[in-house]
């Protein structure tokens, strides 16, 4: 397996308070990785760390073969973020947006404006892209997010709850356009969500998040079987989520 | 390097746009005509009695009554005034949400 993203015992406290415990975890290269959690789990604080944004109080992480705390630009260089709720320069157009963000990653400006073009026919927004995003919708905004990221042709993506505050059709895009990207280009995908039955239909595996605990971690199929004793097929991962949710941490 | 020149750029053309720009344009640009001003109106009560006035300009060194200085004014308030922009800066990226974007860039 060509590991992409793993972490050893990585862990995150806030004064007293854990906000991610001993979180092992590996991803591979190419896989779409769903991770769950209820709100305050410690997804974003995940992300954080791994990204080198954020300084893990023990532990470490690889991402890409890059120690994030230490060689975090190389980090940065290789993978895109796309963080929950993401803004946008309003008074400037999409293609402008991603012009700045490409600039900033070294993309040279002679083929600029076709990757941007590309970016943006991509992700359905090639007719609004001389558009000021101060009048873009939720869900257009959202789309750029993900056009933005792939302006540095990551390797990895990090996407937190790509799908918030978009209404069904617009997760459905999201989220085919998640599956696409992994499955065309073999990006591997790190994404978090609450919506379960689309993280069912796109994830390879999910990992869940209970109070800062990693508390199951596989292929939907496995989880299912050790939590629910029932085959393929015949669960929905939200039964499994209840699940582990209700069973809470267990006690180390 | 390259990064923070495109950072550097952009806020510049924002700036050059913006309202408060013009705003602190103009205030420079009347103080500097206050200071001027002033400074004439010392020279003139100082060769007052000459008949035949030589290298005034160096009397805006050697004059006695303090003069009120713009390079002072702008040594004084021009570091406030970028300390201000940047923390402004700054605080304008976390609004708009854009911050923790910038940083995850390879800067």
């Amino acid at each position: 397996m060509d590991t992409v993203i793993e972490t050893h015992d990585l862990s995150k406290r806030y004064g007293n308070q854990t906000a991610v415990d001993r979180l092992n975890l590996q991803v591979a290269r190419g896989e779409i990785f769903g991770f769950l959690g209820p709100n305050g789990a410690g997804k974003t604080t995940t992300f954080l760390m791994l990204l080198g944004l954020s300084e893990p109080t023990a532990g470490s992480a690889r991402v890409c073969g890059f120690d994030p705390t230490r060689e975090a630009l190389k980090v940065k260089r290789v993978v895109g973020y796309l963080p929950e709720n993401v803004g946008f320069y309003d008074d400037m157009t999409a293609s402008d947006n991603l012009r700045f963000v490409a600039r900033l990653n070294g993309i040279r400006d002679g083929a600029l404006t076709g990757k941007i073009n590309e970016a943006l026919d991509r992700v359905g927004l090639l007719a609004e892209g001389r558009k000021r995003v101060g009048a873009y919708s939720r869900g257009m905004r959202q789309r750029l997010g993900i056009a933005e990221v792939l302006m540095k042709d990551p390797r990895v993506v990090f996407l937190d709850e790509p799908t918030l505050g978009l209404d069904p059709d617009g997760t459905q895009r999201m989220l085919e356009m998640v599956r696409g990207l992994s499955r065309e280009r073999g990006i591997t995908v790190f994404f978090s969500s609450h919506q379960l039955d689309q993280v069912q239909r796109i994830s390879d595996r999910v990992g869940i998040m209970l109070q800062g605990n990693l508390v199951g971690i596989g292929p939907m199929d496995d989880l299912a079987k050790r939590k629910l004793g029932v085959d393929q097929a015949q669960y929905t991962l939200e039964e499994i989520y209840m699940k582990y949710f209700q069973e809470g941490v267990p006690a180390a | 390097m390259h990064g923070l020149l495109v950072m550097y750029r952009k806020e510049l053309e924002d700036h050059f746009s913006s309202t408060r720009f013009i705003l602190l344009l103009t205030v420079i640009l009347m103080v500097s005509l206050v200071t001027t001003y002033m400074v004439g109106t010392g020279l003139r009560k100082e060769l007052e009695g000459f008949a035949k006035p030589s290298m005034v300009f160096l009397l805006l060194f050697t004059s006695t009554g303090a003069l009120f200085s713009l390079v002072q004014f702008i040594a004084f308030f021009g570091p406030l005034i970028g300390l201000i922009l940047g923390f402004d800066a700054i605080s304008r990226e976390r609004a708009s949400r854009t911050l923790s974007k910038l940083l995850s860039q390879p800067i």
